[in-house]
């Protein structure tokens, strides 16, 4: 076991040492000048006609005057010391406005992660052990739409009916300017209901659907009948044969958002004007800002990476097969 | 009839069928009886509702089978039986050995957990203890390295290694009726002959097996029942049933074995859901059909052999 990890986790080194290079590369062989990319093209031009000398300073700060390989080595050593340069839109640092945004992120992602997975897994257990039953006709019809309907029209629905008809939330934002305390707890907590209400719903829905069909498909299973014959009981049989082997699709499911976790959820963050990852991540784009832009592409393909490697670890130690499969038998 | 014998199992007019928009009527008014020690085989061609029969009188089918009919397991009445009543039956008194060579065990525990199973299920017995029992199951199905493969998992085993393992876990609570579905599917002609010997050497043990061997049946059965086409066509002691058979069927059965020259009569088994096929389900392929064999035959009893069949009313 101890192998197949020390495997993954080095697959997973190497693979985030190319996505870095690789990010490297395309700026460098892209055409244009990277100075376009790094300080954005309205500058650029700007400072082409109005301050060249400026703009001089600026290649040298960076290095591109440097050859390729000296370049790379700075490269790679500022992405080592977390040095991802500063906003084209606040100049501030990049890593500064991560923090700043990740903490707003975090309090969606994470209530949205714990009550949808667990949500998801309850209401889909009980849906896929009597499949056609009444809870299950009731239910999945519900959740396959709230699945399929896009984020953004269910967010702008409920915010027309919630925020602007009935009034109970605020219409955007995170918090109410002037306020302290518990009250300021207290604003936040409004503000993000409406939001957190519709993540929990899309993420609920996709792990019902996750967990209904697996178990549906399980309890058909001829071990389960084996299982059923030795009459162990219903809950041993649910417990030890159906869910063990319903949590390795679950539990990889689980680790691939947990590493969505950081980049939230662009859509529903910029209809609620909520500022973090995913907003942060579309106002770099909108605004070309390529320092910040960089970071939450280099940031998302890393937390891909590493949700990957969580997931083969955990699917390791659940299943035998994979463990035999990856030469890790115990 | 040995007298002080009692009827364990009485199964009555038992029908199965799956209803839907492809309805399948999977079996049709069975009704057998077994006795205490008895070895009964039941025969057929594969999609006869053999495996479906066994299935039903542990009620271990899914809830779209619709069943009639009554199955008494001593005194009382399986069908009237709650979840948990049954429960305390399954695996105890009345255990199922599922085919090997399908997906028979749970792929993520190990082998020796899932044959001690029903031993801390029913017999009290603590995880360690059980295990220590069930490779000692193992070991009277000549597995070899018992005690390695005991902690291997089922997809490290051969097909007929899953097999043995599995009757070992039927075998495991001691529980007085056995019901094996097909136990010599994918085994080679040894350890047919191993398993046969395992099941004979069974004491006090009552035994239903579903199998397509015939000879496996010869073997370990006192009685055949041959089912065709969801029927019960003919039920009787073994050796009157292999010497002098008196269904159609059997006898073309029996004709298509190897040593009795490969004599295969064409033709298949009406669908399940065949309207056209009312009365005997052979007669489309039966030489000695007459106008009466549109009606259905009830069994006959000749001198304690009985066939389904109105040459013999």
């Amino acid at each position: 076991m101890l192998l197949h990890v020390t495997k993954k986790v080095l697959i997973a080194i190497l693979t985030i040492w190319l996505i870095i290079t690789i990010s490297f590369v395309l700026v460098h062989t892209m055409p244009g000048d990277p100075i376009i990319f790094l300080i954005g093209e309205e500058e650029y031009y700007y400072l082409l006609d109005n301050d060249p000398a400026y703009l001089d300073q600026l290649i040298e700060k960076y290095g591109l005057n440097d050859d390729m390989g000296t370049q790379y080595a700075r490269y790679m050593r500022s992405v080592a010391t977390l040095d991802f340069g500063e906003s084209y839109s606040n100049h501030k640092p990049v890593l500064e406005n991560f923090l700043s945004a990740a903490k707003w992120t975090l309090r969606l992602s994470i209530p949205t992660l714990i009550v949808a997975c667990f949500l998801g897994a309850v209401l889909g257990i009980h849906a896929g052990i009597h499949p056609g039953g009444r809870f299950d006709r009731i239910t999945t019809p519900i959740f396959l739409v709230l699945n399929t309907i896009p984020s953004n029209c269910l967010s702008l629905l409920l915010l027309i009916l919630f925020a602007y008809k009935l009034k109970w939330v605020p219409i955007n934002g995170m918090v109410s300017p002037g306020v302290m305390g518990a009250a300021r707890t207290a604003s936040i907590l409004h503000h993000m209901a409406l939001p957190l209400f519709i993540l929990i719903i899309f993420r609920t829905s996709g792990d019902f659907m996750l967990m209904k069909s697996t178990v549906s498909q399980i309890r058909s299973e001829e071990y389960v009948l084996t299982a059923r014959s030795k009459g162990i009981g219903r809950q041993k049989v649910l417990f030890r044969h159906v869910l063990k082997n319903a949590l390795v699709p679950y539990s990889t499911s689980l680790c691939m958002q947990l590493g969505s976790l950081l980049s939230g959820s662009m859509i529903v963050e910029v209809v609620f004007g909520w500022k973090g990852m995913g907003q942060m991540m579309y106002t770099a784009v909108s605004n070309r800002d390529f320092a910040t832009a960089q970071f939450c592409f280099l940031l998302s393909a890393v937390c891909v990476v590493l949700s990957n490697l969580l997931g083969d670890i955990v699917n390791a130690a659940i299943d035998p097969r994979i463990r035999r499969e990856a030469g890790a038998d115990d | 009839m040995d007298e002080t014998r009692q009827i364990l199992l009485r199964v009555e007019d038992l029908s199965v069928s799956f209803e839907g928009k492809n309805f399948v009527q999977a079996v049709e008014h069975v009704s057998l009886e077994v006795f205490t020690g008895d070895r009964l085989c039941i025969i057929g061609e594969t999609g006869s509702g053999k495996s479906i029969l066994l299935l039903a009188i542990l009620r271990l089918l899914s809830p779209t089978a619709r069943v009639t009919g009554s199955v008494r397991y001593r005194d009382q009445d399986l069908f009237r039986l709650t979840e948990k009543q049954l429960d305390a039956i399954r695996g105890s008194r009345i255990s199922y050995v599922p085919q090997g060579s399908g997906n028979g065990m749970n792929p993520l525990l190990r082998v020796g957990f899932q044959v001690a199973e029903p031993l801390i299920a029913h017999r009290g017995m603590k995880r360690k203890p059980a295990e220590a029992r069930a490779v000692e199951l193992l070991r009277r199905f000549h597995l070899g390295r018992e005690e390695t493969i005991a902690r291997q998992y089922p997809f490290t085993y051969s097909g007929g290694m899953r097999q043995r393992a599995l009757i070992a876990m039927g075998i495991s609570a001691g529980a007085e009726l056995l019901f094996a579905d097909e136990p010599t599917k994918g085994l080679d002609e040894t350890r047919v002959l191993l398993t046969a010997e395992a099941f004979n050497a069974l004491e006090g043990q009552t035994l239903v097996c579903v199998t397509h061997d015939l000879n496996f049946a010869r073997r370990v059965s006192s009685r055949v029942c041959v089912m065709y086409a969801a029927n019960q066509v003919e039920a009787a002691p073994t050796e009157e049933l292999f010497r002098k058979p008196l269904h159609p069927y059997t006898r073309d059965m029996l004709a298509a074995m190897p040593e009795n020259g490969l004599r295969f009569r064409p033709g298949y088994a009406p669908a399940h859901n065949d309207a056209d096929t009312a009365g005997c389900k052979y007669r489309l392929r039966c030489d000695r059909c007459s106008e009466k064999c549109r009606q259905t035959p009830p069994m006959f009893d000749v001198g304690g052999h009985q066939v389904r069949c109105w040459q013999y009313e």
